[in-house]
């Protein structure tokens, strides 16, 4: 079965509403779940079966069983294939700030990134950013150590 | 002299001696041969025998008498003889070892004054040489002494030479391990203030970081991290 437009679309929406690697864990987690309950021989919708463990997103995609499992299945597939940029930050961020950062994401490289967030108070602040096989290090620990060292010399 | 004398006088007298013996023996003998032959042709009467052997016997004693007063006249003779010439031969000796005195006395003299004289002429010759040999000496003293100055002059020289030779060139060495040691107790004073000031300028930074991290607040941090990725969008976007 071929993954359709409707679909696909579908999937973005919910991707959209997934910022961070530890929301995405989630997500799949509930996904997980969804998938144990399709083939329940519980009586009722997925919907029901699923209620109050799996979020309302998740709910509104069901139809029949197998293409419930296909849904999910595909669903999972194309949320693992995301990309993913590690960030080393020294602050817990708020959820806007979160936004606006995936949101700058998306319009500079035109396409939906993931956060993977590592809070490392040693970094001072800035951030360390690694992101597909390249590492580059903002943090104002690295300016100090710069500063420390041409005083030095 | 006197010994001859008296050896004859007692020759003679032992002769005699002998004939009255023999004399004896024989008219014993004889005595008995008659006795044998009268045994056989004449027979003698005891008192006859008896007068024979008294007559005999008296004979002997006039003849032993007479032979005791000549053995004593001539022993007499003897012994005044020999007293005679004992006495002259005393006298005699006596003069002859004054004699013999005399000249030994002389010859001592004569000796004494000799080896005095060689004593003499030894001991001014042992002088002489002992003068010579002074000389000599006193030479060979101040030679040797000579000789000896120079020889420690030139020792003393030498052993200053090598003194001082040894002496630099234990300076030298010393100051070259001087020289050494400084370097690396320089070098020392280098590294460990090196590593003083690595140490001081990582703890500056440790503070700084601890500082600075205390001071900036959460919108400061976001604006950092904001401002970053304006600058990352070149390098890893």
């Amino acid at each position: 079965m071929a993954i359709s437009n409707e679909m696909k679309e579908n999937f973005e929406d919910l991707a959209e509403k997934i910022i961070t690697k530890e929301e995405l864990i989630f997500f799949l987690e509930e996904i997980s779940v969804a998938q144990k309950e399709i083939f329940k021989k519980e009586e009722g919708f997925l919907s029901k079966k699923v209620e109050g463990r799996i979020s309302e997103d998740l709910k509104k995609y069901s139809k029949n069983p197998e293409q419930q499992f296909y849904f999910l299945e595909q669903l999972k597939k194309y949320l693992l294939n995301i990309p993913q940029v590690k960030l080393e930050i020294v602050f817990s961020p708020s959820a806007n700030f979160l936004n606006k950062i995936s949101s700058w994401l998306k319009k500079e490289i035109g396409k939906k990134i993931f956060l993977d967030l590592v809070l490392n108070p040693e970094i001072v602040g800035g951030v360390i950013i690694e992101y597909q096989g390249k590492y580059r290090n903002f943090s104002l620990a690295k300016e100090i150590d710069k500063i420390i060292a041409e005083k030095r010399i | 002299m006197p010994n001859d004398l008296l050896t004859n006088n007692l020759l003679l007298l032992l002769s005699f001696a002998a004939v009255v013996l023999l004399a004896l023996f024989f008219c014993l003998i004889l005595g008995r041969k008659k006795e044998t032959k009268s045994s056989i042709f004449l027979e003698v009467s005891e008192t006859f025998k008896n007068e024979v052997e008294n007559l005999i016997k008296k004979e002997m004693e006039i003849a032993v008498l007479e032979l005791r007063e000549k053995i004593q006249k001539v022993s007499n003779e003897i012994e005044r003889e020999y007293k005679e010439k004992t006495a002259n031969l005393v006298s005699e000796i006596d003069k002859e070892i004054s004699k013999i005195d005399k000249i030994g006395l002389e010859n001592q003299n004569k000796i004494l004054k000799e080896a005095e004289n060689k004593i003499k002429d030894l001991q001014e010759g042992v002088e002489k040489n002992l003068k010579k040999f002074e000389d000599v000496n006193l030479k060979t003293q101040a030679l040797l002494l000579t000789a000896t100055k120079n020889k420690s002059d030139e020792l003393a020289k030498g052993l200053t030479e090598e003194i001082s030779g040894v002496y630099q060139a234990v300076k030298d060495v010393l100051s070259q391990k001087i020289a050494e040691t400084d370097r690396e107790i320089e070098n020392y004073k280098k590294e460990r203030l090196k590593e003083i000031d690595e140490k001081i300028y990582r703890m500056l930074g440790e503070i700084a970081k601890k500082t600075i991290g205390k001071a900036i607040d959460l919108s400061t941090h976001e604006e950092l991290v904001e401002k970053t990725f304006e600058k990352a969008k070149k390098e890893i976007f």
